[in-house]
């Protein structure tokens, strides 16, 4: 078993190396060396890598606590949309250093080979339990808001969060938004205010996806964006839930409180197995400005928001004025828009905020 | 064969709880511990009980819950997660207990799940269970050989025109079609009956359609789901057939007022106004108690955002605003604040011809998404948390936690050959750490011979490429990366890379002596002259005694890189010894030792060279060798050497008119190397 540990890891290795390096770069050479000399240690008739729920399965034997390398083997695959890679007898050097390069795009689906197939694992699960499972939902409802009630309130510095519903809301949300072409439409106005946190966060995973696909971001990646966008605020539920609920003002030390839940957030996010590794990042950058300003800041200066944590600022900023707007209706989406475009460069991206507008308002004038 | 009766839940849960505490002390103490037996009496105990109620009982696991006939225990109850998520370490998808268990068979049942099978195929661990032979206790387990590459979907188009075409004929019953019907898209429905001729529509196939969509039974309320469902059919539909659904949507409605209430709590605030839209434009008449209905769930709670705005700190909810924007917001004038020009800007982003998607920069931006460069966000956050996060936001427990994935991390960024990340990893843990952190700690960890090995072995493939962040990287090691790095010199086969590595050890100056000097005792040649070489370079004066035998090495490449060595450090030893080499026992001896001569301008030698010079040439040979004298004298640049070579500028030759030529030649570009005043004169010579 250490053998196939050994393997995981020097492919995971190989594959980084290519989307750091170029393909001819000497390190992906030695690694592609490397991995062929491992596939020829380990294989039987066959060597097949498979994901089965969050599980890495090699040879049909389970790999338990396959540790960051393997944890990142699974998210590539998911990002390339496979479950199962399986090499066979007769795999050349050449295959092997094709495939690593395939595997390190995460744009363009996997290509096909003579002795490695990539392909998805057939879990037979009964249909109408799939769709229990709430996967075919068309609609944003209250139930499903419900589930993101229920998903924020659970959480606790004490308590881990559950996933596992959050795959399931974020996958209504998309085929909500392919259904419907108005996205306003499929944003909730907050009734009261002790919803407002929820049904933010279900509006903003909402805008976030929408401009994500809109830049053609699509699969696993798009799912995890709409998971990063929902889970933004969780930060605010580790400092207080009664401030949060508190329908009066705020004083100084509580906004100054409230400006530490995107650490909060991030520290909370980032022990949670299994999640993408955006949504810590969100939670901690959305309150980032693109200038390099808001808070809190990066203190090397080095780098920026992320762009998953720009697209969900513009998506938080929105719907943040638009819940105002409902209430005064006086505003117009344009003017909002005009707001933002006013501020992009400065607060937000203003490539990003030109698509949002352009792509928002294209989708409601239909 | 007793039938099968619901099972007892709470017993059940009891029943787990004790099996899971039972399964912890047997993996604790002994067999005959009080512990042990006590809480396998109480697991045996639930399971009498419940054998009363079943002759077997079956406990299935999906990853982590546990799931009993049909049910599913608590997914969110740790206790009943472990239990589960243990006996899926294991391969175990089921378990049955049967009714002749015994307290024997259940403590070997937890002995088996104490057995490590991780890396076992399910054969092995098969016959590993059967060892145990328990017969009151069967175990199914997970066959990943069952998992097989998937297919394709087929198509439901044909399902679903059957399905309505059944429906608006009224040839099947609602409650029979009720599965597919809601598994139409209400666009796919609408589209298929605006297919149909209006002759065929008469007003039952209108109930029938909504009574499919608006079903209610004793089990399932309306649902707001249903509600946007028929507004996105009804939308959907033929302006003459939108009028008669939504008419019979209205009727079937209003008969359930109550229902519909709890219906509309679950519905877009936007969807109910909708609706009430369509009611008004087509002129519908609808019960009052369902308008009033539908009126107030169109309304708002006004103060809900209102109360999000933090005025005083310049905060809308969470999002700091500037203080242009806090007064847009509370002073509502907005012309004030955003001029023409950006409603503008946005009504050209509309009407612009630019595809839909664009962004400036789209090879920058996609790079963005790629996972090694998220990791590398992920990375930087968890720094800067590590940094700027105070204890109160920040806990103990959160920061072991941090650290041990940045532990992992550095393993992937040494095999990446990002040296710089790990440099910012490094810099941060001895910031908040100040130094050792001990045993098993971020500070061992990244001085542990795997780590530095792991380096060392990154820094052959890649360290030339990124040779600024390795050198750095190896200065943050300090002293202890010499002795590794000096061993892959010696083991290195690719001159390339010995040469990087060299130049890595020579950074280190004369932190680099000891071990140089220690390896000099090494009875490889080319390990000893590589050692000289660094001592040569550090200019180490502790590794002179050690070098002067090494000049007389039977191998050149040692004993001049020695002399080298003394003649860089002014050692007067290099100067006797290089003596001794022009003395000429090989021609190569000589050839290196003028070389070196003349490299080190040693003046020393400036006699020893004229006489060499003003030896009698006796053969072609001896012109050449000649020539190599010159050359040494000329980079010394000694006065003492021209009269030398006047005597040869001016002499004349017959039989080695050529060579002497040559000679004469270098003697003139040499020149330039003496003082000018006391070549002056020669240069006139020759001139004329």
């Amino acid at each position: 078993m250490e053998k196939i540990r050994q393997f995981i890891n020097i492919l995971t290795i190989a594959i980084s190396n290519c989307s750091l390096y170029s393909n001819d770069h000497e390190l992906v050479d030695e690694y592609a060396k490397k991995v062929m000399s491992l596939i020829q240690e380990v294989m039987e008739d066959t060597l097949e890598i498979m994901v089965i729920e969050g599980d890495l399965i090699v040879n049909k034997i389970p790999l338990r606590d396959a540790g960051l390398h393997g944890v990142k083997l699974l998210r590539r695959m998911q990002r390339k949309g496979i479950t199962r890679i399986a090499f066979s007898q007769g795999v050349t050097l050449s295959e092997v250093r094709e495939f690593i390069v395939d595997m390190s795009r995460f744009d363009s689906p996997p290509k096909t080979y003579h002795h490695i197939r990539t392909g998805t694992v057939d879990i037979h699960l009964d249909e109408r339990k799939t769709r229990e499972m709430g996967v075919d939902l068309d609609y944003i409802t209250h139930e499903q808001i419900q589930k993101v009630k229920e998903i924020y309130y659970g959480i606790s510095p004490f308590k881990r969060l559950q996933i596992a519903g959050l795959e399931e809301i974020v996958s209504s949300f998309i085929l909500a938004f392919h259904r419907e072409a108005n996205i306003l439409k499929l944003l909730t106005p907050v009734r009261s205010q002790d919803e407002y946190i929820y049904t933010h966060a279900t509006n903003v995973a909402v805008l976030s996806m929408f401009q994500a696909e809109s830049l053609g971001i699509k699969g696993k990646l798009l799912h995890d964006i709409g998971i990063s966008a929902l889970l933004h605020d969780v930060g605010k539920l580790v400092i207080s839930r009664e401030m949060l609920n508190r329908p009066t003002p705020a004083y100084t030390e509580e906004a100054t409180k409230m400006k530490q839940h995107p650490i909060y957030g991030a520290v909370y996010l980032s022990k949670i197995e299994g999640l993408t590794r955006l949504a810590p990042i969100v939670a901690f950058e959305h309150h980032m400005r693109y200038d390099g300003t808001g808070y809190p800041r990066y203190s090397s200066g080095k780098r920026g928001q992320h762009p998953c944590s720009q697209m969900v600022a513009i998506a938080d900023f929105f719907d943040t004025l638009r819940s105002i707007r409902l209430y005064q209706r006086k505003w117009e989406i344009k003017d909002i828009l005009a707001v933002m475009k006013m501020n992009a460069g400065r607060d937000f991206n203003p490539s990003l905020v030109d698509n949002f507008a352009r792509t928002l308002l294209l989708a409601t004038s239909g | 064969m007793q039938e099968k009766l619901p099972l007892d839940a709470r017993l059940l849960s009891d029943a787990i709880i004790e099996l899971n505490i039972s399964r912890h002390n047997v993996s604790i103490y002994p067999k005959d511990h009080p512990l042990v037996s006590k809480s396998l009496n109480r697991a045996f105990e639930y399971f009498r009980r419940l054998f009363e109620l079943r002759d077997e009982i079956t406990i299935a696991i999906a990853k982590d819950t546990i799931i009993i006939d049909e049910y599913s225990l608590d997914k969110k109850n740790p206790v009943f997660k472990d239990f589960a998520l243990h006996l899926n370490r294991m391969s175990i998808a089921s378990v049955t207990f049967t009714k002749n268990l015994t307290k024997d068979e259940l403590y070997s049942f937890h002995r088996f799940l104490l057995e490590d099978t991780e890396g076992m195929s399910l054969d092995a661990i098969r016959e590993k269970w059967k060892g145990y032979d328990l017969p009151n206790i069967r175990l199914g387990f997970i066959d990943y050989s069952a998992f097989g590459e998937a297919d394709g979907e087929a198509s439901k188009k044909k399902l679903y025109e059957w399905y309505v075409h059944g429906l608006l004929e009224g040839t099947l019953r609602v409650d029979s079609l009720q599965e597919g019907v809601d598994e139409i898209p209400p666009e796919i429905l609408a589209k298929l009956i605006n297919e149909t001729s209006t002759e065929d529509l008469k007003e039952e196939s209108y109930d029938r359609v909504i009574a499919s969509y608006l079903r209610k039974s004793s089990e399932r309320a309306f649902s707001g789901k249903d509600i946007k469902r028929l507004l996105d059919f009804i939308n959907g539909l033929r302006p003459e057939l939108k009028k008669e659904f939504l008419s019979s949507s209205m009727n079937k409605l209003s008969k359930d007022i109550k229902s519909v209430e709890e219906a509309l709590r679950e519905t877009p605030i936007d969807t109910v106004m909708t609706l009430l839209k369509n009611i008004n434009e087509q002129k519908l008449s609808i019960p009052d108690e369902l308008r009033k209905l539908l009126e107030r769930f169109s309304s708002l709670e006004t103060d809900a955002i209102e109360s999000r705005i933090f005025r005083e700190e310049d905060l809308v909810d969470d999002i700091t605003v500037s203080s242009d924007i806090a007064s847009l917001i509370s002073d509502e004038r907005f012309d004030r604040f955003v001029d023409e020009t950006y409603r503008n800007e946005i009504q050209r982003l509309l009407d612009s011809d630019a595809p839909a998607g664009y962004v400036e920069d789209t090879e920058g931006f996609n790079a963005q998404w790629d996972e090694e460069y998220i990791e590398r966000c992920f990375n930087e956050m968890i720094l800067e948390i590590l940094l700027s996060g105070g204890s109160e936001v920040v806990r103990e427990e959160d920061y072991e936690f941090f650290n041990r994935l940045l532990k992992d991390q550095i393993e992937e960024l040494i095999s990446t050959a990002q040296y710089g990340e790990v440099l910012r990893i490094l810099r941060v843990w001895k910031e908040r750490l100040g130094g050792d952190d001990g045993d098993g700690g971020a500070s061992s960890y990244i001085h542990s011979p795997e780590t530095i090995s792991l380096f060392i072995d990154s820094l052959r493939i890649s360290g030339r490429q990124k040779r600024e962040e390795a050198l750095e990287l190896c200065r943050f090691y300090g002293e202890r990366i010499i002795p590794p790095l000096i061993h892959a010199l010696i083991q290195e086969e690719s001159q390339t890379v010995r040469h990087f590595l060299l130049s890595l050890i020579i950074s280190f100056g004369r932190m680099a002596e000891a071990e140089a000097i220690k390896h000099l005792r090494d009875e490889r040649w080319y390990v000893k002259r590589n050692m000289l070489f660094i001592l040569t370079e550090i200019r180490s004066t502790e590794g002179l005694p050690h070098a002067r035998p090494l000049c007389r090495h039977e191998h050149p490449r040692v004993s001049f890189q020695a002399i080298k060595y003394l003649l860089r450090m002014g050692d007067p030893y290099g100067v006797d010894m290089l003596k001794e080499h022009l003395e000429g026992k090989t021609e190569e001896g000589v050839r290196q030792a003028l070389l070196l001569a003349g490299t080190f301008r040693v003046k020393e030698l400036v006699p020893d060279l004229i006489r060499m010079l003003k030896k009698k040439a006796l053969k072609s040979a001896d012109y050449q060798d000649k020539i190599q004298i010159v050359r040494a004298l000329g980079l010394i640049g000694d006065p003492s050497a021209l009269d030398a070579l006047r005597d040869i500028l001016h002499s004349r030759s017959i039989l080695f008119k050529t060579p002497l030529r040559r000679l004469k030649e270098e003697i003139q570009s040499t020149l330039k190397h003496y003082p000018p005043e006391d070549v002056r004169e020669i240069i006139g010579e020759v001139a004329l």
